[in-house]
């Protein structure tokens, strides 16, 4: 992927993406060869900050891939601004009849750093080792779906097969998780490649100081740019620093001391910044949803109208500015707006904001409101909790959705849990609700948080449909886009519908950029482009 | 003396065992393990049942821990679950980091908090002693992250006083003792050092005002020895005895306890590891880490011990 992606691509969970990274302003002295007298040329080091080590720089044994992986690897295709898929280490490629088999013909006269050749036979090696018991891959192996093999047509083409078509195989591909690997390299330094890690990028990797920094420098040979960028060759820059700077006050202090050179800045933080000079913003929407999933087998949340009561009282305008900052747009669907798929045409087939009609709901559901204005049943008074993680924004969205709950005379408390206890605590199906979110750039996704087979783990919401299962079934299997598009619009429709989630918002990002850095552009979801960046350097 | 450090060394094997029974049940006992903390939050139950025997989290407890054990006796302590690389190499990749702040903050510890101490007590009632008390009470009671930021708002903040402005806002700098890691270490360094400053200044003075009313430092003047020569050389030494104790235990905290400071400083030690490793269920990790603490801690404390008949020869050990 040649591409830069600020935020690191974690499973699912959105409270992972928010990252670090900035960088120092041309402090290493330029090639002596370049340095003539007076003229500026083009280069420097762009710097990033970093929170925590990045897991291992192999993509196939790390549970996220981020920015570093991002600028060693390429990948088979990119995905666009557009939200398309182009090529890039796969020159092109073609689909058989029955969706089972993909060709990919690749690009010829590439190599890794090592001096290896990019062929075909690194290709069957990569998509191979993912799936490989002994890899024990925490992410790349289910990334190949059903993977059946690789046969290696000559050496510049390849047939992948599967046992069964599976759709989100192109976004996958446009992860570094599946980025082609040199089959030399990672058989001779075997655990040692995750620290020392050999790709085609378009940066080649120098040193890594654990919780310090981790140093890159400009592959000279690189080709694989896109077709929308301007610079068609190596990229600009001579060097990329990613320093660990894991608290959120020193990571601003260090954009501004010039320390580092871009940061996505903090939701309290932002009217500051804008307001002083020497920065340049880009603005993105993160490739996921905030959502508030209610457990649809237990009373009396199984009965939809209970779900659809409840979505009714969500006032998501007022969640983005008391709650968020205005660091986020409202969202009325499963899908965020920079993500294919997306539709904000079904708006109109959830439950918007109508207290009234929420009362109505809840009266065909049986339930009376007593004389203290709280909903009741049989006596028993309809309660709420929600769970949801420790950590900012949810404990502070989860406020404000309780307030708005409240409002229809309903009881609703909040419990908090850390990241793996909660996680743990979700399929026993013992919770209410829970407030949670995810981060993935294909529809696909649903299928892992509503499917009926599932429920025993990532069905959050123990919601089982049959109609709403064969969808998502067919979202998978369905390669043709336009097809696909229309399957994923029923799917959501269903979902708005029934309620088992409860959209709520998707993520904004304000990313802030030294002006010494020139031509950086970033795509809809925040990847940042650097194809055309560069520092002056004397 | 030699038989008695013997004694304390094999005494130390029971505590550090008993340590490490009580992390293990308890990094088993809290909810969700490292395998559904590893793989994306939507894994199917195969692939995740399929990491654990790739593990062995599937085996009994028993088996684990005996497992984990046996590794250990064999200087093997484990590889992280989460990075694949031996738990050995993930610390003393950082620990050197984390020894150097922790020194460099027990010499500014000790500098401060035992220097202020001895003047408040010699000067009992003063303005000086006031002030010290009223300081030290103040960096007890302020929180590090909060000393941390004024420390950098001011002298690591190129556009509020540039004058100032030294260090750099966070990370380490250069070689050991070189210029450039002197200005990255100040402010880490006092941060972390200021509290136990305090605590070692409070705990100096009334230490000193309790031998300054023994007979021997009577005796000491009545021969007419110079009063500073009566307090440095007569009292200081003896009311050293408990302010050691606590800069033991103080060593301890600090190593331990640099967590919050290496994170706004960013500095490479080895404090996040441990608790990034528990938000991770990263057993071997915390095994490792709790392993280690309690092995400083242990051999610190028996240093400390061993020091009391330096700084009194009445104390003997057999």
């Amino acid at each position: 992927m040649q591409h830069l992606r600020i935020r690191t691509v974690a499973g699912a969970m959105l409270a992972a993406l928010l990252v670090v990274v900035t960088g120092c302003a041309g402090k290493n002295p330029p090639d002596a060869a370049s340095a003539t007298s007076g003229a500026n040329r083009k280069g420097g080091t762009f710097t990033f900050a970093y929170g925590s080590d990045p897991t291992s720089l192999d993509p196939e044994k790390t549970p996220d891939v981020g920015a570093v992986h991002s600028l060693i690897y390429d990948t088979l295709v990119v995905k666009g601004p557009d939200r398309k898929y182009y090529p890039a280490l796969a020159e092109k490629w073609q689909v058989s009849p029955d969706g089972k088999v993909i060709t990919f013909n690749l690009k010829q006269g590439v190599k890794f750093h090592n001096g290896e050749p990019f062929n075909a036979e690194s290709v069957k090696f990569t998509f191979d080792r993912a799936v490989a018991k002994e890899t024990k891959s925490p992410q790349s192996g289910g990334f190949m779906g059903p993977y059946e093999k690789t046969e290696i047509v000559n050496d510049y083409e390849v047939k992948v097969y599967f046992k069964e078509p599976y759709a989100p195989i192109f976004q996958n591909l446009s992860t570094s998780f599946l980025a082609p690997l040199p089959p030399k390299a990672v058989k001779e330094k075997g655990d040692a490649f995750g620290r020392e890690p050999v790709g085609t990028g378009a940066f080649k990797f120098v040193k890594w100081q654990n919780s310090d920094s981790i140093v890159l420098e400009k592959n000279p040979d690189w080709t694989q740019s896109p077709d929308w960028a301007t610079n068609k060759g190596a990229m600009l820059f001579d060097r990329v620093v990613f320093k660990h700077v894991p608290d959120e006050n020193s990571q601003l202090l260090a954009l501004q001391n010039g320390e580092i050179d871009v940061l996505d800045i903090p939701g309290p933080q932002v009217e500051a910044i804008r307001k002083s000079p020497g920065y340049q913003f880009l603005e993105s929407t993160a490739a996921g949803v905030v959502y508030l999933g209610i457990n649809s087998q237990k009373a009396p949340f199984s009965d939809p109208k209970v779900r659809q009561a409840i979505a009714s009282t969500i006032d998501r305008d007022e969640l983005v500015t008391n709650g968020l900052f205005g660091l986020a747009v409202a969202n009325y669907t499963p899908i965020s707006p920079s993500v294919w798929g997306y539709d904000e045409g079904l708006k109109s087939k959830g439950w918007p904001l109508d207290l009234a009609k929420a009362g109505q709901l809840l009266t065909e559901a049986g339930f009376t409101k007593n004389a203290a204005g709280k909903w009741e049943k049989g006596g028993k008074p309809l309660t709420f909790e929600i769970m949801t993680y420790t950590s900012q924004p949810y404990p502070r969205v989860a406020e404000v959705v309780q307030n708005q709950i409240a409002k229809l005379g309903i009881t609703v408390t909040i419990k908090t849990l850390e990241s793996a206890s909660l996680l743990a605590a979700t399929p026993k199906g013992e919770h209410d609700s829970v407030l949670i979110a995810y981060g993935w750039s294909d529809p696909d996704i649903l299928f892992n948080f509503l499917h009926s087979s599932r429920l025993a783990n990532s069905n959050r919401v123990h919601y089982v449909n049959s109609d709403l299962d064969k969808l998502l079934e067919q979202g998978r299997v369905t390669l043709n886009l336009d097809d696909r598009l229309k399957v994923y619009q029923q799917a959501q429709t269903h979902i708005l519908q029934n309620a088992p989630w409860v959209p709520l918002y998707t993520n904004k990002y304000i990313t802030a950029v030294r002006n010494e850095v020139k031509g950086i552009k970033n795509a809809p979801d925040g990847t940042l482009y650097l194809y055309d960046a560069y520092k002056d350097v004397k | 003396m030699g038989r008695y450090v013997l004694r304390r060394l094999l005494l130390a094997i029971p505590t550090i065992l008993g340590i490490s029974v009580l992390t293990f049940l308890m990094a088993h006992a809290a909810p969700g393990d490292p395998i559904s903390v590893l793989v994306p939050d939507y894994a199917s139950a195969e692939d995740i049942a399929r990491l654990r025997a790739a593990y062995g989290l599937d085996q009994p407890l028993p088996v684990q821990f005996w497992t984990y054990l046996v590794n250990l006796a064999h200087g093997n302590w484990g590889t992280s679950i989460r990075t694949g690389r031996p738990i050995l190499e993930e610390i003393f990749t950082r620990f050197p980091a984390t020894v150097e702040l922790t020194v460099v903050a027990l010499l500014v510890a000790v500098a401060i908090g035992v220097t202020a101490g001895t003047i408040a007590a010699v000067r009992r009632g003063s303005a000086a002693d006031y002030i010290t008390m009223l300081l030290s009470m103040l960096w007890v009671a302020m929180p590090s992250f909060v000393l941390a930021l004024l420390l950098q708002l001011l002298f690591a903040n190129k556009q509020g006083l540039p004058m100032l402005a030294f260090a750099p806002s966070s990370g380490r700098a250069g070689p050991v003792l070189s210029a450039a890691w002197w200005a990255s270490i100040a402010l880490p360094a006092f941060t972390l050092g200021a509290r136990a400053a305090a605590i070692l200044a409070r705990l100096t003075r009334s230490s000193v005002l309790d031998v300054l009313r023994q007979d021997y430092v009577r005796t000491a003047r009545a021969k007419g020895l110079q009063e500073w020569t009566v307090i440095i050389k007569h009292a200081l030494r003896n009311a050293m005895i408990p302010v050691v104790t606590v800069l033991g235990l103080q060593l301890g905290g600090l190593l331990g306890g640099a967590f919050l400071t290496e994170i706004i400083f960013a500095w490479p030690g080895v404090g996040r590891l441990g608790v990034t490793a528990v938000f991770n269920r990263d057993l071997p990790l915390i095994q490792g880490t709790v392993l280690l603490v309690s092995i400083i801690f242990v051999g610190v404390n028996l240093l400390v011990d061993l020091s009391y008949s330096l700084l009194d020869p009445k104390v003997k050990y057999s």
